[in-house]
């Protein structure tokens, strides 16, 4: 067995509501400012006023040439300029890589296209799938884009394990590296799940906030008054290398991974269960060989509904106390579902390399059933900030904790 | 070859190319602009619904030009 290999983060990209840019969302991430708007345009059957954390300004054609596009689905194309301006961060040139790999989370897969041929082949009109439905449709299209994209020729996955799909893609790939069997593996999620059957089947689930006088406020984790979740899109990827990878090519360090909790609750198929999520994170820190009192943030996985927040802050409270700052990001970014792992990754690095814990936006009243936590809330906490936990927590009783430490 | 078919014919390949009509010229060969196999499909499928002629499997292999695609959609018109 070869000795374990540090693992740097040294590219990060992304596209969410927050814009298509790293510093738009750094910017609102750490200002708190949301991008949920309403949605009229998309008739969701039984959802009067739909809301949603969507991209307003995604331009496909500013990231691929028109010719390519008929062929990527949406998701591929969020994970695209994502996986681009990550590429680009890290100083890396399109090249043929064979120890290089593409790891993708993804919930939804590429459900834009499947509803579109779905609606093709029943809306009574006899038209045909096209030829390019199943391609466009199948989950792993992201992955094997990606890798055709910038030539990466190593192990390529995709793991679709809802809401956390995207902090299993980066934990995996951290695993990968540590091992020493890939150099460098582009890591992170994409979906795009804000579509009219998906939405409506939220909301039959009765756990969407409603859109509300500003559907800005909607979403409020951790608040006495939260009212559910907001659903998001977009993708968000991070460059990983092994330490000797990215000094041999003099990369500069934004972060590294130092730990991955994964664990099933082998209960509830949707109810999360306190000892699951407690454990997960318990599985992070100990595989980060960390004690407990070294974590300074947790970047919560806070969707915003009673059971998520409530369960999650006694977890968090058990094991760490009150000494963490506290924060989920998701009423700025959305529940971006498969892709929610990935944009918190950026969230919990950017929080530690300025030193600022972004705040829980629409935080106002702390709900006093939960047990006392450090929540960060209304602006950005500066603080010292060492180590952080990124957590996810998923339907099907499924949980993924990442642990990052400061670079350098 | 009707200026009408052919017409149509560039239309598609145009728009699924995002290359201007006027630059695709009746002797190019889809291969040099760029199609491969899975878009060929796509075109192919488009050129179905566009002229409302089924194109069988064994003549798939013979649309290699925009002439030959013309010919070929012309033909099974008049079958």
């Amino acid at each position: 067995m070869p000795a374990p290999q540090p693992v740097v983060v040294t590219g990060m990209g992304q596209v969410s509501s927050l814009g298509t840019a790293l510093a738009t969302f750094s910017a609102r991430v750490l200002a708190g400012q949301a991008g949920v708007t309403r949605l009229p345009g998309l008739a969701a059957p039984g959802l009067a006023d739909p809301i949603g954390a969507a991209i307003p300004d995604f331009d496909p054609e500013a990231w691929l040439p028109a010719r390519l596009l008929p062929s990527v689905g949406r998701g591929a194309q969020y994970a695209h300029a994502a996986a681009v301006q990550a590429f680009t961060a890290a100083g890396l040139a399109r090249e043929e890589r064979p120890r290089a790999g593409v790891f993708v989370g993804t919930g939804f897969g590429g459900i834009v296209e499947t509803e579109e041929t779905y609606r093709r082949c029943f809306d009574g009109t006899g038209q045909r799938p096209r030829p390019n439905s199943i391609p466009l449709a199948m989950a792993n299209a992201p992955a094997g884009f990606l890798a055709s994209e910038f030539r990466l020729k190593g192990p390529n996955l995709t793991l679709s394990v809802a809401c956390s799909s995207a902090t299993h893609a980066i934990g995996q790939a951290f695993r990968l590296l540590r091992a020493g069997e890939v150099d460098l593996m582009l890591a992170g999620g994409c979906d795009a799940p804000l579509t009219p059957v998906v939405l409506a089947a939220w909301n039959s689930m009765r756990v969407l906030a409603p859109a509300g006088a500003d559907p800005t406020r909607a979403c409020r984790p951790f608040s006495r008054d939260r009212q559910g979740i907001v659903i998001g899109e977009g993708a968000g990827f991070l460059v990983l290398e092994t330490l000797e990878h990215a000094r041999s090519r003099g990369a500069a360090l934004l972060a590294e991974v130092v730990g991955y909790g994964a664990n099933a609750d082998a209960g509830h198929i949707t109810h999360p269960d306190l000892d699951g999520i407690t454990t997960c994170m318990r599985l992070a820190l100990d595989d980060a060989r960390l004690p407990h009192s070294a974590v300074d943030y947790v970047n919560a996985h806070g969707t915003g509904t009673a059971v998520n927040d409530r369960l999650e802050a006694q977890a968090i409270a058990a094991l760490f106390g009150a000494r963490p700052l506290v924060s989920s990001t998701k009423p700025v970014h959305g529940h971006a579902m498969g892709a929610a792992g990935g944009l918190e990754a950026l969230a919990t690095i950017l929080a530690l390399q300025e030193g600022l814990a972004p705040p829980t936006a629409n935080l106002e009243q702390p709900d006093p059933a939960l047990p006392p936590l450090d929540l960060v809330a209304g602006t950005a906490r500066r603080a010292r900030l060492e180590v952080a936990v990124s957590n996810s927590f998923a339907f099907g009783g499924n949980n993924a904790v990442i642990v990052l430490r400061r670079a350098g | 070859v009707t200026p009408d078919t052919y017409a149509r014919v560039q239309r598609i390949l145009a728009k699924r190319l995002a290359i201007p009509a006027e630059s695709i010229a009746a002797d190019a060969k889809l291969q040099d602009l760029g199609v491969d196999s899975l878009a060929a499909l796509e075109l192919v499928f488009e050129l179905e619904e566009e002229f409302k002629v089924s194109v069988p499997d064994e003549r798939l292999p013979e649309l290699g030009t925009v002439r030959a695609i013309c010919d070929g959609i012309e033909a099974l018109q008049s079958a």
